[in-house]
């Protein structure tokens, strides 16, 4: 297996990082929980983070954890969707589409929650499930998902998360 | 601001510049000596003492006031609106807003690419439905919109030329094919194309000895294939109708008897059928004319049709 230490994957894909964080950063906005301190990259480990303050439901609990799961998929498929077809379909290389590829496909990579947010989201579900959020319940599975995604960084799973959703769904579609 | 008195050294320091360390308040030097004797020590066990009239974020001091607290750390009044609404910084708004211009600037100038693909899906579908000219013109189409992409106007090419073979403009489809010489797998057989439209172009000529000098080579290179075997036929039956020779007209009916019934589809039929007729007739006509004439088909008196 080809290994790349972390800090020079997140430094090759800093906007994926940054689209991270800032995901993050938009959920505890949307769901009113302060921000006591951000970075959107940093060269080191971890490459970015957001220090929140107290939670209050576990709504936004689970979307503050998952949102760049949200957000980085969708700007994937959306940035890399007008790249696809010259470079995918033509083998044409314009230097924008290939910009464009390469943003995309570093946020694809940077979609899945980072293990401290997984850690975060399980403290938080243990407690409302016991209360009978549905969602809470839900979001075990979820946990373990995320946590086996970032196991399997080590066989580059989050690039292939990437490019299955920047080229493997538009290939699919059309 | 707010002090203390270190229990190890017994100096006064601003509560921020302290520790609480095992229970002990320390001023910073006091609590690293501290920290440097136990490397034990547990995150449980080091405690910060926030002055509660001190800005955590900016550092503004409060004097005796104790300022609001959030998460139980002190803001100003200030800092306090904008940690519970902090705003995105400049730099992100302004990338953001740079990258979806790129997206759209990209989806502009990439739309060729999404209409030639749109045009090559619908390929298939003409394959399918034999029309050649619709395959050259969504070919040529798709070319127009991505100039780039040199395969396109090769498919072009090749599609034009099968296109001009069955509109029986064999001579144009000759130059069309030549584009495509080493510019494509063997599998689209260019060269068998390109003598079969030379061979066309000699019937056109009314240069049936060329006609049957090029189908004869196609016949050997391809003798299980029914067209090149009639196409042989054909020439003979041209010749005989030049010439008046009989052992042409013979050695067109020797082909036609050895073709085995089951053998025969239906392109055939219609190939034999004109083979037949300008046997019969003593009249060249080529197949656009024939099927002009005899769209119902056309049979030798007393043939059961």
């Amino acid at each position: 297996m080809f290994f790349i230490p972390g800090f020079v994957i997140s430094a090759l894909t800093f906007p994926g990082v940054i689209v991270h964080e800032a995901a993050h950063m938009l959920f505890c906005k949307i769901r009113k929980v302060p921000v006591l301190d951000v970075c959107f990259f940093q060269f080191g480990n971890p490459a970015g983070y957001v220090v929140h303050g107290e939670v209050k439901n576990f709504t936004s609990m689970f979307l503050v954890a998952v949102g760049p799961f949200i957000i980085n998929s969708i700007l994937c498929v959306v940035i890399c969707f007008p790249a696809y077809f010259p470079m995918q379909v033509f083998d044409v290389t314009p230097p924008l589409s290939m910009f464009l590829m390469w943003v995309g496909l570093s946020i694809g990579m940077h979609a899945f929650p980072s293990n401290q947010d997984a850690r975060n989201l399980m403290d938080h579900a243990s407690e409302a499930a016991r209360k009978g959020n549905i969602l809470a319940i839900v979001s075990f599975p979820l946990v373990g998902l995320i946590f086996v995604a970032n196991l399997l960084t080590f066989f580059w799973f989050d690039l292939i998360y990437g490019v299955a959703l920047g080229i493997g769904l538009p290939m699919l579609i059309f | 601001m707010q002090h203390c008195n270190c229990d190890s050294c017994h100096t006064t320091v601003p509560l921020n510049d302290s520790m609480i360390i095992l229970g002990e308040h320390l001023c910073l030097d006091c609590a690293r000596k501290v920290a440097d004797k136990n490397p034990d020590l547990t995150e449980e066990d080091v405690t910060r003492n926030p002055d509660p009239t001190v800005c955590v974020n900016c550092g503004h001091d409060g004097g005796f006031q104790r300022l609001e607290q959030l998460m139980e750390l002190p803001f100003c009044g200030t800092c306090l609106p904008l940690i519970g609404n902090r705003p995105f910084p400049g730099w992100i708004k302004i990338s953001a807003l740079v990258l979806a211009v790129l997206v759209v600037l990209s989806l502009v100038t990439n739309w060729r690419f999404i209409q030639a693909n749109s045009e090559l899906e619908q390929v298939d579908t003409a394959i399918a439905a034999g029309d050649a000219r619709e395959v050259a013109n969504l070919f040529a189409s798709a070319a127009g919109h991505a100039p780039e992409a040199y395969d396109l106007k090769i498919m072009t090419s090749y599609w034009t030329g099968i296109a001009l073979v069955s509109e029986d403009r064999p001579e144009e489809a000759i130059t069309e094919f030549n584009k495509c010489v080493n510019e494509l797998p063997p599998d689209f057989q260019v060269a068998e194309m390109i003598s079969s439209a030379r061979s066309g172009a000699a019937f056109d000529r009314h240069d049936y000895r060329e006609f049957l000098r090029l189908v004869e080579i196609q016949a050997d290179d391809n003798p299980r294939d029914l067209t090149a075997i009639l196409s042989v036929a054909s020439a003979l039956a041209c010749l005989y109708v030049d010439t008046g020779d009989e052992s042409y007209a013979h050695r067109a009916e020797a082909i036609i008897d050895a073709i085995p019934e089951r053998d025969m589809d239906p392109s055939g039929e219609e190939y034999l059928m004109r083979i037949r007729h300008r046997l019969e007739s003593r009249t060249i006509i080529g197949s656009q004319e024939f099927l002009a004439q005899y769209p119902n088909g056309w049979y030798a008196s007393g043939e059961a049709h």
